[in-house]
């Protein structure tokens, strides 16, 4: 299995304040990790830091993807490299539709023009394994749509966009039961041994479909506690207090 | 060229804000083109404005009639489309136009206002009626292309009986001074009056937009929404007042402006009003002028949309629900207008 993605010391600012105090992790292809950690333990921050969200500021660390320094790289670039962040809070954007966003996203990520029949029946074809209705693929990306069908219009998008690393940052958060059964089906669907997933979750829920290779315990900006599945096990029985006490935290 | 105060506001605000009017270059049309229709079956010679028909200003309103002066009048229960196109060049880089739309009971009429360039400089002056009887219905489209350094100021009078319907969609893209002015008359119960507008200005462009619409019969519905890009220097002026007369029981209405401002010295002025006298009423209003959102560019930006691109869709995705509005045979030139602008200008967002 090929490394493609190291961090490396990575400190990460954000409105004066610093969020992450130093994260080393690393995710070879092939491979599904996944983060937990409580609110506010700077989970989401080191997934847009990877993404490159100008919110943040990198100030210390270097971010490498397939070998190359991407620290310092504009957003675009990131994700026509590969790299793809599944948003907690997708962005809603009047005026274009689904499908002609997720054209114009394909495009640009694969440098090749979509042909309009072939894309039509590869939309197709995802929307139906996210159990989507057809329509939505006229419809304005995210405008008037719900938590739960935002967050699978993220997870198509995902699919279409066939990254090298795919970052989840909750994506079962607003998902009903069936819906999460449905999105962890089409999540390992798209894992192979040519790609990667970096999940962030709260719950147990997605882990009971996808099993982790690793799981990382973020805490306070710092990777606390790392280990195999049988740690989301174990957080999910005893919760963080135990390493909310050794971060220091309340 | 002379200064002419231009679309005051009916309730003016404190003076030292310098927003009751706007002080606008004026002239005459003096080489005015002509106008070419699509059919004149409907139409006659001649055209009396009615007495309350004000415009942008009495000098404006005697511009417009100094051109060609029509009336439409669209019989009972008849559907008709008419189109305008009026083709301004360099021998003739005027137009004046006053014209009165009747359109009977139960009577359709689609209109197209098609615009085009030519000739630099150039004064554009029109002043048009609409007298929508009981269950008429109305739709307009208006748009234009290449007006570059000319000065526009379209007049209008909207008049509506017992459920009839009017909606006004144009499209501002060119001219160096665009003067609108739109006076509505709601008066027949249920009757509507839709009002919406869309433009991207650059340069030293002045757009300056004045909508009024009084509430007069019961269960009445207005909606004016204005969406726009600004870049350059271009300076926006938008006055919306909506205005629940007494006896307008059960009427909505709502105004909205929204602007994206694509670089620092652009201005824009926001005046959405309520003005109302009847209890039984919902009238909305909204404003919103910035620069584009950081996070939604950088959620396009993720899915690997450059920054140009990114904020191009963000515009267009402003624009387009409006745009979609326009009669068919125009949306293709707005859009490419659009973009054209957009790539010309690039802007610091």
């Amino acid at each position: 299995m090929n490394e493609l993605l190291r961090i490396e010391n990575l400190h990460v600012s954000a409105g004066g304040r610093e969020l992450l105090h130093g994260v080393d992790l690393t995710v070879r292809t092939g491979e599904a990790h996944v983060i937990m950690g409580v609110n506010g333990a700077g989970k989401s921050t080191l997934l847009h830091a990877v993404m490159g969200n100008p919110a943040y500021t990198v100030t210390e660390g270097r971010i490498y993807f397939n070998g190359e320094d991407i620290t310092d790289l504009s957003v675009d670039k990131r994700a026509r490299l590969g790299i793809f962040l599944s948003f907690q809070s997708p962005i809603s954007v009047a005026g274009i539709s689904v499908e002609n966003f997720i054209r114009t996203a394909k495009t640009a990520v694969s440098g090749q023009q979509q042909r309009l029949f072939p894309f039509k029946r590869l939309l197709k074809t995802r929307m139906e394994a996210l159990d989507m209705d057809p329509s939505y693929a006229s419809r304005y990306l995210n405008e008037g749509f719900s938590g739960g069908e935002r967050k699978k219009n993220e997870i198509l998008q995902m699919r279409v966009l066939d990254p090298k690393l795919a970052m989840l940052d909750e994506t079962d958060s607003g998902l009903d039961v069936d819906a999460v059964r449905t999105v962890a089906k089409n999540i390992s669907e798209f894992h192979n041994e040519g790609n990667a997933l970096l999940l962030i979750t709260h719950l147990n829920q997605l882990i009971r479909y996808i099993r982790p290779d690793h799981v990382h315990i973020l805490i306070g900006g710092r990777i606390v506690k790392e280990g195999g599945p049988e740690l989301a096990d174990e957080v999910e029985a005893n919760g963080f207090d135990a390493y909310r006490n050794a971060a220091g935290e309340a | 060229m002379d200064l002419e105060k231009v679309n005051r506001l009916p309730s003016p605000t404190w003076r030292y804000l310098k927003t009751n009017d706007s002080d606008l270059p004026f002239r005459n049309a003096e080489r005015p083109a002509k106008a070419v229709w699509s059919d004149t079956t409907y139409m006659t010679e001649g055209a009396v404005l009615p007495a309350r028909f004000e415009g942008a200003s009495a000098a404006w309103k005697e511009a417009a009639a100094s051109g060609e002066c029509r009336t439409v009048r669209i019989p009972a229960g008849t559907r008709a489309v008419l189109r305008a196109e009026i083709a301004m060049d360099e021998a003739a880089p005027d137009f004046a136009g006053t014209y009165v739309f009747h359109v009977e009971k139960g009577a359709e009429l689609r209109l197209v206002w098609q615009w085009k360039g030519g000739g630099e400089d150039g004064v554009c002056a029109v002043a048009a009626a609409y007298e929508l009887e009981d269950g008429a219905v109305l739709h307009v489209s208006s748009a234009e292309e290449g007006l570059g350094g000319k000065l526009l100021c379209m007049q209008r009078l909207i008049e509506t009986g017992e459920g009839a319907q009017a909606e006004f969609v144009s499209a501002d893209l060119g001219g160096r001074t665009v003067i609108t002015h739109s006076r509505g008359y709601l008066e027949g119960k249920k009757s509507t009056l839709h009002e919406y507008g869309v433009y991207t200005a650059g340069g030293r462009q002045h757009l300056d937009l004045f909508y009024h619409i009084d509430h007069l019969g019961e269960e009445t519905d207005s909606d004016v929404e204005v969406k726009g890009a600004l870049a350059g220097e271009a300076k926006k002026v938008f006055r919306s007042t909506i205005d629940f007369k007494r006896g307008c029981s059960g009427a909505t209405g709502n105004e909205g402006d929204y602007a994206i401002q694509l670089d620092p010295k652009t201005k824009n002025i926001s005046l959405p009003l309520l003005l109302c006298t009847e209890d039984n009423v919902a009238g909305n209003h909204a404003s919103s002028a910035g620069q584009i959102d950081e996070q939604t560019l950088y959620y396009l930006m993720s899915r690997g949309l450059t920054k140009e691109e990114a904020r191009r869709i963000v515009v267009e995705s402003l624009l387009r629900p409006l745009i979609d509005r326009l009669d068919e045979s125009l949306r293709d030139g707005v859009l490419a207008g659009v973009r054209s602008r957009l790539d010309a200008e690039g802007g610091e967002a």
